[in-house]
């Protein structure tokens, strides 16, 4: 996603409650901004977040409202393979998703383990984490810039957790 | 709270500060503030609960001289921002849809009296609804009330709006309400902070008791003063369509307002059809100029009104002969205006094709108590208690008892009291009366619970009333409540136990106990039964503090949780219990470690002993 030349894209996230998709969309949207275009995003709050089905968007370039329409994300991340197959009719077609599950059905078009990593990290809580640095790379965002908006997003107790989760989503990203 | 990361390379001009990426509620905040309100207040409660969290954040942090604070419930914090706007200060209430229906009564009698210091109230709606119980239109209840009502349609706007609301309140001498919906609320984008400069303003508190304390007869002055007060606001810009898209000579055209405008503006540029359509956009729509609306019909030849939730701007056409909308059918009638609606009434009424959409199943995962809640033992314990009974209960997380059968009612906040004493005097003279629990949230307690219980008292209702006591309002993200103190940016005040609210309604026995010793819980829960016979309603608090509060489960014991041998697969711990940790596959529990927090209430619930418990290290 080169800032010069790039065009407007649309990003679709989806998870269950807890697992801190609002930190990965928040990153990400960031990140966007940084690109000088416009960003809006939507977030799911409230009762969901209790293990529900959680979603996020954003949407970058010329856009008014903040969801996106069934069939045109170009990009969807899925921290739950369950949600991911759920939410795949979001998608369109050609676009690409990025999905953490245990084996590679085929499905889609980056799977990762990221439950797996987070496990061998001991930190379980971290897939968010994992997922936004293989989203990343899929992505084509420089690492350091992420690790820098990472930083600045976290607080200061998942500061160095988060780090570490986030290198090790890019070390085992593109797969 | 949030770290507001700028984005560096998209730098505001001219010494303006640089954009930030702020959610709506943020924004709106900030609006709040720059537009020199010195006192906020707010009963939280999705989608609006960021508005005040950030307002007081922002006041701590900058050492602002400006009063935040989280309310007991929206009529008081109505009650007390109304105050200070007839003082010539300027102040903002922040609630949610449901919220203003128990602020009505102050609403409806401010908007006679007016104000000299501009109010602004912020009332979210949540089409969906995805965290409330109705899909009210709140923009319909500015009409009921008289009061003018702004619809932004992004978190950009919503800023615009708040910082002008206030001089605008003052212009009129009215409250206004600002109506962002959750798609507003819950959006971030880039804004431009504003300064934040707090007035200074000394209170001027002008007796006038014609107007302050008017009794019927000057009411009727005063009724007569809003609705001209209401002529005048017509003429005002925002009172008329604005043209947002199109050249204004298409044939057909589109009205509408809040973030529905925005999803046609997306659906339009995506469709191409960016020349044979005209986009009006009404950002006050109430009160309307409806003359420079119903123009519209003479200037197209058909108009399409596409407005969250109900048909307010659309009824307002003097002629609606060629008038499309949800009074005749084209937009659905429920549900929020999703792209993909919008998109569809959009081809309906133009009978053009929108794309093809594979629709995504409605199928979504249910939210569920967190493993290691303790809501979820008390429900547990109440059960085995007072078996076949009522449990009539209340909004808050623990809403989600229903999905173990905890949950039999859930009406409207405080509801859990009086619907006890309902059920009580509904079977009082059936054969074999069950047994009725009002099962009700600590916060939910202070902000509703209070007046039932007394009534329940003194007019010889009986029934356990449980207090789940987790020390926060945990649903809308963590705000304090009474008991817990902290309620203003400056810490002043005092706190009040729930033991003291509850004996000061009359209540005799009251029993704390902690629900994760589910046996014992049940033993209290089932004593305190036995005395309403005597005493009417009696209490039991629940109290052990949300462990979504991380310190919590660090000082807590942990538990390595471990299935044996002599599980017979009978599903009773997912049946009756539903820990989202606990699943049966093929005839046996399975705890996944993952979501398990090691609280260890489970070991109780077997009804074989086949959960076992270690201590962790």
């Amino acid at each position: 996603m080169n800032p010069g030349t790039c065009s407007d894209r649309q990003i679709f996230m989806v998870g269950l409650g807890g697992q801190g998709i609002l930190l990965l969309a928040r990153a990400l949207a960031v990140w966007a901004a940084t690109t000088g275009r416009e960003v809006i995003t939507s977030e799911t709050h409230g009762m969901a977040m209790r293990g529900g089905t959680v979603t996020a968007s954003l949407k970058v370039g010329r856009y008014a409202g903040p969801l996106i329409p069934p069939g045109a994300a170009d990009v969807l991340i899925g921290l739950d393979e369950q949600e991911a197959l759920t939410h795949l009719p979001m998608l369109r077609q050609g676009g690409i998703s990025v999905v953490n599950a245990a084996t590679d059905t085929g499905t889609f078009s980056h799977v990762v383990d990221a439950a797996g990593v987070a496990r061998s990290l001991g930190a379980p809580g971290s897939i968010n984490m994992i997922m936004l640095g293989i989203a990343a790379q899929v992505l084509g965002i420089d690492r350091a810039d992420m690790e820098k908006i990472v930083e600045e997003l976290s607080p200061a107790r998942a500061k160095r957790a988060n780090l570490k989760a986030l290198q090790a989503g890019f070390d085992c990203g593109a797969q | 709270m949030s770290t507001h990361t700028r984005a560096s390379a998209a730098t505001g001009k001219h010494g303006k500060k640089a954009p930030e990426i702020l959610l709506g509620n943020e924004a709106i905040a900030h609006g709040i503030l720059a537009g020199g309100a010195n006192v906020v207040t707010s009963y939280p409660g999705t989608p609006a609960s960021e508005v005040c969290t950030t307002a007081m954040s922002l006041a701590s942090q900058r050492n602002l001289p400006v009063h935040v604070e989280w309310s007991i419930n929206e009529k008081t914090a109505v009650e007390v921002a109304f105050t200070n706007s007839i003082t010539g200060r300027r102040s903002a209430a922040i609630m949610k849809q449901v919220g203003l229906n128990v602020a009505s009564d102050p609403v409806i009698s401010a908007a006679y009296m007016g104000v000299t210091g501009g109010l602004l109230l912020v009332v979210a709606d949540d089409p969906g609804p995805h965290s409330s119980q109705t899909e009210q239109d709140t923009r319909l209840f500015a009409v009921h009330a008289k009061v003018p009502v702004l619809d932004p349609m992004s978190p950009r706007e919503a800023l615009e709006m708040t910082m002008q609301a206030f001089e605008f309140s003052e212009r009129y001498k009215t409250p206004v309400i600002l109506r962002p919906t959750t798609r507003v609320c819950h959006a971030r984008q880039l804004v431009e902070p504003p300064d934040i400069k707090p007035l200074d303003r000394r209170p001027d508190f002008r007796k006038d008791p014609s107007r302050w304390a008017a009794t019927p007869g000057p009411r009727l002055v005063l009724h007569r003063e809003l609705n001209a007060k209401l002529r005048e606001i017509e003429k005002h810009p925002w009172a008329r369509p604005r043209l947002v898209h199109g050249s204004g000579n298409t044939d057909l055209a589109v009205v509408s307002s809040g973030v529905a405008c925005a999803y046609l503006l997306d659906v339009v540029a995506e469709l191409g059809r960016r020349q044979d359509l005209s986009i009006y956009k009404i950002d006050m729509p109430f009160p309307l100029d409806e003359h420079a609306l119903s123009s519209l019909t003479e200037r197209h030849s058909r108009v399409l009104v596409v407005e969250e939730t109900e048909p307010v701007i659309e009824m307002r056409f003097i002629n609606r002969e060629r008038v499309s909308g949800r009074m005749d059918g084209t937009v659905p009638d429920a549900g929020e205006l999703t792209p993909d609606v919008v998109a569809r009434v959009l081809e309906e009424f133009t009978g053009a094709r929108a794309p093809e959409r594979t629709m995504v199943s409605a199928k979504q995962r249910r939210p569920s108590l967190c493993a290691g809640c303790s809501h979820r033992a008390a429900f547990y314990a109440v059960k085995r208690a007072l078996p076949g009974g009522i449990y009539a209960s209340d909004i808050g997380c623990y809403t989600l008892g229903l999905n173990l059968g905890g949950v039999d009612t859930c009406l409207c906040m405080g509801a859990a009291v009086s619907q006890a004493a309902g059920f009580f005097h509904a079977f009082k003279d059936a054969p074999a009366p069950p047994p009725i629990a009002a099962i009700i949230g600590d916060s939910t307690f202070f902000h509703a619970g209070i007046p039932p219980t007394i009534n329940a008292m003194v007019t010889g209702a009986r029934f356990v009333l449980v207090v789940l006591d987790n020390a926060t309002t945990a649903m809308t993200g963590h705000q304090p409540t009474p008991a817990t103190g902290g309620m203003t940016n400056d810490f002043s005040g005092r706190t009040l136990s729930l033991e003291e609210a509850i004996a000061g309604c009359g209540v005799k026995t009251i029993r704390v106990h902690d629900p994760y010793d589910v046996t014992g819980f049940a033993d209290v829960v089932r004593q305190a039964y036995a005395r309403t016979e005597t005493e009417g309603v009696t209490a039991v608090i629940a109290r052990h503090p949300c462990i979504r509060d991380r310190r919590v489960l660090q000082a807590q014991t942990r538990y390595a949780m471990r299935i044996t041998e002599d599980c017979t697969g009978c599903g009773l711990c997912v049946r009756e219990f539903e820990c989202p940790a606990i699943s049966v596959m093929d005839k046996r529990a399975r705890i996944d470690a993952s979501l398990c927090v090691g609280c260890g209430v489970c070991v109780q619930v077997c009804p074989v002993k086949a959960i076992a418990a270690e201590v962790e290290s």
